[in-house]
Order: structure tokens, then sequence, then C-alpha cells
């Protein structure tokens, strides 16, 4: 069973744990007050106890192993089914596919912007970055046994972005006329023709998202329709290239995948031979199962006390890598938020040190700006606002905003709500008030994308992004682009309307003048993080996973965290 | 008792309509964007609105109701939009989970619940009594997810001595489906080491659910024990000359069930209905974790076979509490 995913790929029945404190804690304290009531105290109190707070982090011997050392076990929030590189566009179905389809380039993990070989063996484009030719590697084919050839994969892509079930948008922001401009030069050549300067083209093609290339038989064989091609019968089955096969899934519990025995890329000793993939919602649970030695690596728990101890505990390794992703409160530009100094004036309550060192125990890292520092154009100079409580009762009076005046904070369950009470206490101090409102991740997303009159909509919104690919215009558009409001199904849903923010937005897609392009977005970085801030960039968010230490390979996927390739990955015993 | 039977089958089919049709206008009331669920916030108005077509989420909703009536007419109960697999598998799959869990849960509550009643009862008042009324209040005290907390960090991760989540051992093949309880099909099926996985993953969230029936019946059925030991029929049959054990269990007993039947008629539908919590601890794929996450993620068409199956089942399952009655009790009659 699949849950609904959020942009950070988290589910939004479990997000972050509502207590503030771990499992251990909570069984703490209930045992104390268990034993002040006379019911089992003794006990309870026994099953107390905290994990060891010192220690090298990664360096002791991992739980003791009493199932196939060949096997995989990866413990995730959620996964869902849907095989299909044409519509998959969320982490559930992700974390399984990365590992099952390639496209002809891949981004090289633990990077945003270098790129290595996959189905293609090299590239290159002429001056103008306008011509992309890729030369395939050869005897390469998918699982079925098909050779993989230039027709398979323009025919896949082609279908990728005319079906329109999701994906297709990636690779079709830059082709648009796939059957004219993708050209088979010979069946060991695919050219892209794009007409017009495209210098990002390569990171759309090495992006995780609709770049996988399915075999060509899929289509003949099952489609229902030429709406279909095969779409449905892809969301019980997968047919690709990739290291890892589809064995098996139980919706709810878990997939099974296999070593495909005919990868390009050959085995070694130590690689899984099987890779299964659970879900177990509760973060608690996951690292539960984790020291228990039942799995060999989860996605982090949302409770910032769990990664910790996890982290300070040497039987594990967490990787403290920084994924692309920014999390933020949305400052509608409606109502007492209105003018820039208002939204300055939020800027100024938010107290990012002590929330990311004393809330979020430095699970995640400070915001630089409203761009995630690995972006490319990120602006290392980036105004970042000082907390300042004075300042903003003084902007509030200039922007008119009275004081008592009540202000709305909207988040969904499990996420954001800790951001929300801080902010709330700092609006107290600033004599404003804070309505903080919970809602489900269902309703918050169609209060997010739903056009709805001024006074039906929240002041603010807690929220993240990442881009698709690492191109600083393909992270602004769904979010800051005036032509991205809820009515166009789109994120910009604090209504942020900046001409100039909306024609750099714009022109980042066409610019490729290095130079020209970083004044550009240097200039956007200002408008946005200090002149007329469209949001309070909150903290970037940390990959935090953490596998047992006889697990080696593991490199962070900074672009899309929490998908994994479990291709280089191995057990050393 | 046939017209009873037939009676109340013919009630079910008023109750499912009822349902649907509540159901599925109140669904789609919420706010809530399916296609938006789907396909991710990334996605484009135009993959938006393909993906409202391919459901049908586009057309009026009378014209969609008409149609899932249709469907249902034949068995239908149309594509769940979380697993993308028919419901009516899904339900397969996950409804016979939670019935295992319930099934096991009701056996691990209420035969010591009642065992504890009759020697409570026995020796009322007596330090016997006092310990069963005391591990009864710390039954129905307890929150299940607490305690499923405690077991999965006492008995599963500090002792190691059953799995802590999931229905069977990672990578573990499930038994040839045969009822869909992975106990039972491993056994039919000659998997024993699959029944035997299935009961170890099955036993701890069994006992967190198992403790507030434990301490609800014992209550109950104490109680009504000692209610019915005063009465003139038992003390005739005492009498008469009749040994012991046979009155406690033909008369006493038999008539003191007569609350807890009840009881136990609305526990199994509270524990079929799905338990979020325990399942949500233990990873455990049941009916209530696809319940909660369908309502959460508008997956309508889950969100309506769900609610059909509960509603089916609670109408059943009172059903078979009144046959119950009539056995236990020939001086009962319906009208």
């Amino acid at each position: 069973m699949s849950l609904i995913e959020d942009e950070r790929g988290r589910w939004f029945t479990v997000g972050k744990e509502p207590t503030p404190f771990t499992r251990r804690e909570f069984l703490r304290r209930s045992a104390i007050t268990g034993a002040a009531l006379g019911v089992g105290g003794n006990l309870l109190a026994a099953c107390g106890g905290s994990s060891s707070t010192s220690g090298q982090t990664g360096t002791a011997s991992p739980p003791k192993l009493s199932r196939d050392p060949e096997t995989l076990i990866v413990a995730t929030v959620s996964w869902s089914p849907d095989f299909d590189p044409a519509s998959y566009f969320v982490n559930g179905p992700a974390i399984i596919d990365f590992s099952m389809y390639e496209g002809l380039i891949r981004t090289k993990l633990g990077t945003v912007d270098q790129f290595q070989p996959a189905l293609a063996e090299s590239w290159s484009s002429n001056s103008d970055k306008s011509v992309w030719t890729f030369n395939l590697r050869k005897g390469v084919t998918f699982w079925d046994g098909t050779p993989v050839t230039a027709d398979a994969i323009k025919s896949a892509y082609i279908r990728t972005i005319t079906l329109g079930v999701g994906a297709g948008s990636v690779l079709g922001t830059w082709v648009t006329d796939p059957q004219k401009q993708i050209v088979v030069v010979d069946p060991g050549t695919l050219k892209f023709d794009l007409g017009a300067p495209s210098p990002p083209f390569q990171n759309a093609a090495a992006a995780i998202w609709g770049t996988g290339v399915i075999s060509p038989e899929v289509p003949k064989q099952h489609s229902t329709g030429p709406k279909d091609q095969g779409h449905q019968w892809l969301q019980s089955h997968a047919a690709g290239t990739g290291a890892y096969m589809l064995e098996s899934f139980d919706p709810g519990s878990q997939a099974v995948l296999v070593q495909n025995p005919h990868y390009w890329g050959g085995w070694k000793k130590g690689q899984f031979k099987k890779v299964i993939i659970q879900q177990i919602p509760d973060g608690s649970a996951r690292r539960e199962a984790l020291e228990s030695g039942a799995v060999d690596m989860i996605t982090p728990s949302s409770s910032a006390h769990d990664v910790q101890a996890l982290k300070a505990d040497p039987r594990f390794f967490t990787s403290t890598a920084k994924a692309m992703y920014l999390e933020y409160i949305i400052l509608g530009e409606y109502g007492p938020l209105q003018k820039p100094e208002a939204r300055q004036a939020v800027n100024y309550l938010f107290p990012h040190d002590a929330y990311v060192k004393s809330v979020m125990l430095n699970t995640v890292a400070p915001a630089h700006g409203c761009f995630p520092d690995l972006l490319a154009n990120h602006d290392p100079d980036s105004y970042v606002f000082p907390t300042d409580v004075d300042k903003a009762k003084q902007l509030f009076a200039q922007a008119g905003v009275a004081p008592g005046t009540e202000f709305t904070y909207e988040f969904y369950t499990g996420y954001g709500d800790q951001a929300g009470a801080v902010l709330q206490a700092q609006f107290e101090q600033a004599g404003m008030k804070l309505k903080l409102l919970e809602k489900a991740y269902s309703a918050f997303l169609a209060d997010l994308t739903t056009p709805r009159p001024v006074n039906q909509r929240a002041d603010m919104y807690f929220w993240s992004w990442y881009p698709d690919y690492d191109l600083a215009a393909d992270y602004c558009w769904p979010i800051l682009n005036s032509a991205a409001l809820p009515k166009d199904a789109a994120f910009n849903s604090g209504y942020y309307i900046n001409s100039t923010v909306t024609d750099i937005i714009n022109k980042g897609y066409t610019e490729f003048d290095p130079t020209k392009l970083q004044s550009m977005m240097t200039q956007l970085q200002t408008i946005i993080n200090q002149t007329d801030p469209p949001w309070v960039p909150v903290d970037q968010v940390l990959d935090n996973t953490v596998l047992r230490t006889d697990v080696k390979g593991y490199i962070a996927n900074p672009l899309t965290g929490w998908v994994y390739n479990y291709y280089p990955l191995y057990r050393v015993q | 008792m046939g017209r009873l039977v037939l009676r109340r089958l013919v009630f079910v089919l008023f109750v499912v309509w009822g349902v649907t049709l509540i159901t599925f206008f109140l669904s789609r009331v919420v706010p809530g964007d399916p296609a938006r669920l789907i396909a991710g916030p990334r996605a484009s108005a135009a993959a938006l609105a393909h993906i409202r077509a391919i459901y049908g989420l586009n057309e009026p909703l009378a014209q969609q109701y008409v149609r899932y009536m249709s469907d249902l007419l034949h068995g239908n109960l149309g594509i769940s939009f979380m697993t993308r697999r028919p419901v009516t598998q899904d339900l397969r799959t996950y409804f016979p989970a939670t019935i295992e869990l319930t099934v096991l849960a009701l056996i691990l509550g209420v035969v010591p619940a009642i065992l504890a009643a009759m020697l409570a009862a026995r020796r009322r008042a007596s330090g016997v009594d006092q310990t069963v009324e005391l591990t009864a209040v710390a039954g129905v005290s307890i929150p299940a997810f607490w305690l499923a907390l405690l077991l999965q960090y006492v008995v599963g991760v500090k002792l190691g001595w059953l799995p802590i989540t999931g229905r069977l051992a990672a990578g573990a093949a499930p038994p040839p489906h045969i009822t869909g309880m992975y106990t039972v099909d491993g056994l039919l099926s000659g998997h024993i080491g699959t029944s035997v996985s299935a009961f170890e993953h099955l036993l701890l969230p069994a006992i967190a659910l198992a403790a507030g029936v434990y301490g609800l019946m014992t209550r109950i059925v104490r109680a009504s024990l000692l209610e019915v030991t005063g009465e003139d029929y038992v003390r005739t049959a005492e009498a008469k000359g009749l040994p012991r054990r046979r009155v406690m269990l033909r008369h006493i007993l038999r008539n003191a069930m007569l609350p807890a039947v009840t009881i136990l008629g609305l526990e199994f539908g509270v524990l079929a209905g799905g338990v979020f919590v325990v399942e949500y601890i233990f990873a455990f794929p049941g009916i209530g974790q696809y319940a909660f996450n369908a309502f959460a993620a508008s997956d309508y068409n889950a969100i309506m076979g769900v609610t059909l199956l509960v509603a089916i089942l609670y109408t059943l399952t009172n059903l078979v509490v009144d046959l119950i009655y009539l056995y236990l009790d020939p001086r009962i009659r319906y009208a």
C-alpha cells in the first residue's frame, strides 16, 4: 500500500512525530508516570535508558547479522508501485525504480552537476549546445533480451514526453517535438537536435525523473491504446536495463529486487544479490529494526532525537550530506503580509540559529538564503536576516500592521509544527498573534494549489522544494514565477508577484553566458533574500540516511534525497 | 431462524446502498485532489488533467456515481490510486491480514479472560479476585499503542524474541493465496515455516490488542457470573446434586456469556474494521493502515471499498451475535 508523498519524499500519514522526544524517552517518561500510578512502573523503568551518546560515528561492529548477508534490506517510510518512467515523479516509486531504469547519462552520486555515462558511453554537443549526440554502449540489452538501440531509446522518450502522465515535462521542456528532434543517426548513435542553445539539456538528460528507458516490447505487447502504451502494465511490472530487476512486490509491505545477471556494469564480490525495500512508516520502528539487525539501512526518522542518537551510535554510519532541499515558510503577498516590510518583519522574527541547534538538534543545516547552497548560481554572500524583534516591530509598523494583529500559519500533520510553534512565540514577543492551523496533507496540498479568495487563505504555509535538476530557473519557476499561481496548478502559493523576479526566472532558461547568468541570479537572490522576500527560508535538509557499518559504498543523492542507487553498495564481512 | 437470516441479508443490501450514497458524495466533498496526489507536486497542469481523465475524475459527480454503482454490481470496486491495483485485490490482501490479527487477539484476550473471571467469581473477595481485578483494570487502562511500543522495544529489540515489524520475514514469499491468512494458508499449502513466521509476526500486535479485550471481558464475565450464580435455576441445579463443574459450565457460564457475546461482537467489529495505530507501529499491512491511508490520500475507490466492507462486516457480525443469542438462550425470539 502506498501512502501519498510530500515534496520531501516523506509521507503525510507519518511526517515528523508530533512528540518532541524519542520512543525511549517516551517509554521512560511513561514508566515514571506508570510508577506514580502504580501500574507497571518497575518493569517500564527497566526498559528505559538511552543509546550511547559517545563514540565516533560508524566505527564499531554493527548488530549481529542472522540473515542472508547477500541481501540488503532497506526500511523506508513508504514506497509505492509505479514502475513507469513516464509517470513516476515522486520519491515513493523512485526508491525502487532508480536501480531498475537507466537513461543515457546520470548525475554522479554525491554531486549535482557532474555526469557519468549510463546507456550512453560518451556524449558531446556542438559549440552552441543546441545539438547533443550520444554514443550508445554496445551489447546492452533490456532484461527481456531486447537490444538497447537508438531506436529503442527514441521510442521510449517519445512515449515519455507525449504520454502526459507525469514526468514527461522534464525532457519535454527541451524536446518539444520528440519525433523530429530526436534523431537516430545509426543503431548506436542518438542525436537531440533542440533547435536552440540548450546547455542545461545535459542536466535534464541526467535527471532521475522522466529519463528511464523501457523496453520497446512493453508498448508493443501490453498497450491498451494510444493513451496507455503499457502504462497500466507498468504499474505492476518493470522492464528496464538497470542493475536490479523487480522480482516481486507486495504494496504496503515490501518490494524485492534481484541482480540483473547481464548488467553491463558487471558484478563484484560483496555486492548485493537481492535488495528488499520494506515499508516501516514509524520512524522509531525503523530505528529499532536497524538496531535489532533486522534491516541494513533506513531512511531517517523524522524525530531529531532519533537521528541524533543514531548519529552518535558507532555501530552505524549516518550520512550527513546536504540535500538540495529547502524548507521554508511561504508568506502570502496579500492581507497583512502584502507589503515587503511586513514579510521582512517575519524574517527578522524567525530565530534561525536557535531553530537549527535547539529544536532540530543540528539534524538540518541553516538556510543560506532562498536558494539551497548546492544549487547552481547560489550566491555565497546571500543575505540572512538576523533575529531582531525590535526591528520586526518597526517594520510591521511601517507596513501598517497594527499591534495585536492575528496571522495564520498552516502546516500539515507532522510537518512544520515545530517551526510554527517557534514563530508563534516570536510573534507574541513582537506583540502579534499567530494562529497555527493543522491540516491533513491532502487538504493542505489542495489549499496550496487551489485558487481561493484572500480571506480563505492562510498568511503562511510551511513547505519545501527542490529542483528536478541543477538549474536555478527550474528551481524557481514553479514556486516564484507569476505564471505559477494556484490557478495554474503550481506552487507560487503566496501569490508572489515581482516582475523582475519573473523576468529573471524566464531568462534563466535561455541565458547561458555564465557571467551574465550569475549576475542575473545574484540580483534575483538579493530581491528574494532581502528586499522583497517571498518566504522565510527555514533550513536546508540533510540526508541523515543510516546504514550498518558493514554496508559500504553509500554515497548520498543530493539532488533527490532518499532515492538510492543500490548498485554501488556492498557488504564487508 | 431462516426468516431472520433472510431478513437481515436483505437489510444488508439497503445498508450497502446507503453507505455507497453517503460515502461517495462525502469523500468527494472533502478538500483534496487525487490527481495531484497521484502525480506529485511537480506534475504539470496538463499531466493532472490527463490523470483525471484516466480515473474518470473529470466527469460530473452524478455520472461518476452511476458508473461506480454499475461497476459495483459487477463486483468491480475500481482501481486504488495508492496501490494502482483493483480495490478488490487490495481488500483480499489486507482484510485477511487484519482478520488473522483480530482472531488471534480475541483468542489471546477472551480465553484468559473467561478463565480469570471464573476464578475470580469462584473466589470472590479473595486475593485471587483482587489480582484478577487488578490485571483487568490494567488491561483496559493501558492504551494499545503504548503497550505496542513497550512490547516492540522490550520483546523485539532488547530480548530479540519476536520480529517487530511486518507480516513475514523480509524476503519470504507469502504462501499461495487460499484464505489470505498467512498462518492458515501456510498450513494448508504445506509451508509450515511460512506459517510459523507469520504467527511470530502476529504475536506482538495481537498481544497489544488483546490486553484491552482481556480487561473488558474479564470484568464483564466476572460480574455476569456473580449475577447468574445467585439465580434460582442455579440453586435448583445445585440442589439436584449436579456436579459443580457441570453447573458452572452448563448453567452459570452459558447464561453469563450473553452480555459478553454482545461485547465480543462489537470488539470483533472494531478490531476487524482495522486498528490503525497498532498496525502502524508494527508496520503490519492490514485494513486499518489501508483505510487510514485511503482517507488521507483521497483515494476514493479505496475509501468506498473499505467502508462497504466494514459496513457489511458490522451488519453480519450483529447477525451472528443474534444467532449466538438464540443458541445460548432459546427463550429469545426476534420479531
